[in-house]
């Protein structure tokens, strides 16, 4: 009896030095297959990490950031009026981010830098440079949405915004 | 050699079952579909359109690329291309294959380089004998100007294509930007 109690803590000691057996590596390698392959649909399809790279959105985004696109929003919500979206520019590769302003039916107009909408001045606290941007009022067509970014001192046609169809949101930034 | 002496009837099935699996093999695995050549061509479209920075100076190669371009677009055509540049909203428009060649030599000394990429492709057949496509897909446009400007453009390409003297042409070809205050 007390030899077999002696040799027990031995025992234990040398499971925790020994190197794994092939076993163990196959089970290693299947649940980090497995992580992988999980994080991958993740990112593809869920929460798509995304680099900023412009103006266009200051200065509520850095011209240089980083953040995750929830990409099945808009299969459960509708977009809202001054929302941040992330829409679908050409491929998978490259996508805009805008402020959703109008919807399908509504009328935009821009006079001095400041956007009619539906003829009632739109407020947005978010845009700090003023400017001078005039659009004639026209009607925002079935389908489509109009978005603009918050920064909005550069010349109007240098700025990539206006009506896109709905079809290409694709998600909203989580932060 | 005993194992081999069939009898005519099996010779003749055996050769049947041989021809029958080639063919089901040809059909699945080597058969160009009439989707995947609409999309081939398109993308074979585009190649041409390109530019690399380190073209020749001299005009022959643009003439070259566009007199290749041009081989894409049906005799009468009809292609708008409308975008903004400094300002002004331009449309390119032609009608005929002479035309597009024309436009396309006359735009290319504009520019140092230019690739195209195309994704979300999709044809649709617009009757049962698959003669004419209805081609839909998005294009991003980048490059530079010889005046040193970078561009980058997301456009929504809708065109028709038939199958014309043995390849697959544009009937017509329309490029609108993705987004545009229009």
């Amino acid at each position: 009896m007390t030899e077999k109690k002696e040799e027990a803590p031995q025992e234990e000691s040398s499971t925790f030095v020994r190197p794994p057996k092939k076993k163990d590596w196959r089970t290693i390698s299947i649940r980090i297959g497995v992580i992988a392959g999980v994080t991958v649909l993740v990112c593809l399809f869920v929460f798509r990490p995304m680099v900023i790279n412009g103006e266009s959105m200051m200065p509520t985004y850095s011209s240089r950031g980083f953040t995750f696109a929830f990409l099945p929003y808009f299969k459960l919500y509708a977009p809202q009026r001054h929302q941040i979206v992330i829409l679908k520019h050409a491929g998978f590769n490259t996508f805009l981010l805008k402020r959703v302003l109008a919807f399908s039916g509504e009328t935009v107009e821009m006079r001095n830098g400041v956007l009619y909408v539906n003829g009632k001045a739109l407020d947005e606290p978010y845009v700090k440079n003023g400017c001078d941007w005039n659009m004639s009022r026209r009607e925002v067509p079935r389908g489509k949405i109009f978005v603009l970014g918050d920064n909005r001192s550069m010349p109007m046609h240098n700025h990539m915004g206006g009506m896109i169809d709905q079809s290409r949101l694709a998600g909203v930034p989580i932060w | 050699m005993d194992g081999l002496h069939l009898s005519r009837q099996k010779w003749f099935a055996l050769v049947a079952v041989i021809l029958a699996t080639a063919a089901a093999v040809w059909f699945f695995y080597f058969r160009t579909d009439d989707t995947t050549a609409v999309k081939k061509r398109l993308r074979e479209a585009v190649e041409f359109a390109e530019k690399q920075p380190k073209g020749s100076g001299l005009n022959l190669q643009g003439a070259g690329a566009a007199h290749a371009l041009g081989e894409f677009f049906s005799t009468k055509t009809d292609v708008s291309i409308s975008g903004e540049s400094r300002g002004q909203t331009y449309t390119l428009s032609a009608e005929t294959r002479a035309q597009v060649v024309s436009s396309y030599f006359m735009l290319r000394p504009l520019l140092t380089s230019l690739s195209v990429s195309l994704d979300e492709i999709r044809v649709e057949f617009l009757n049962d004998d698959h003669e004419a496509a209805s081609v839909n897909c998005s294009a991003m446009a980048t490059g530079m100007t010889q005046n040193g400007d970078f561009f980058r453009e997301g456009r929504l390409i809708s065109a028709e294509m038939i199958y014309e003297e043995g390849e697959w042409r544009f009937r017509s070809l329309r490029a609108d930007p993705v987004v545009s205050f229009d």
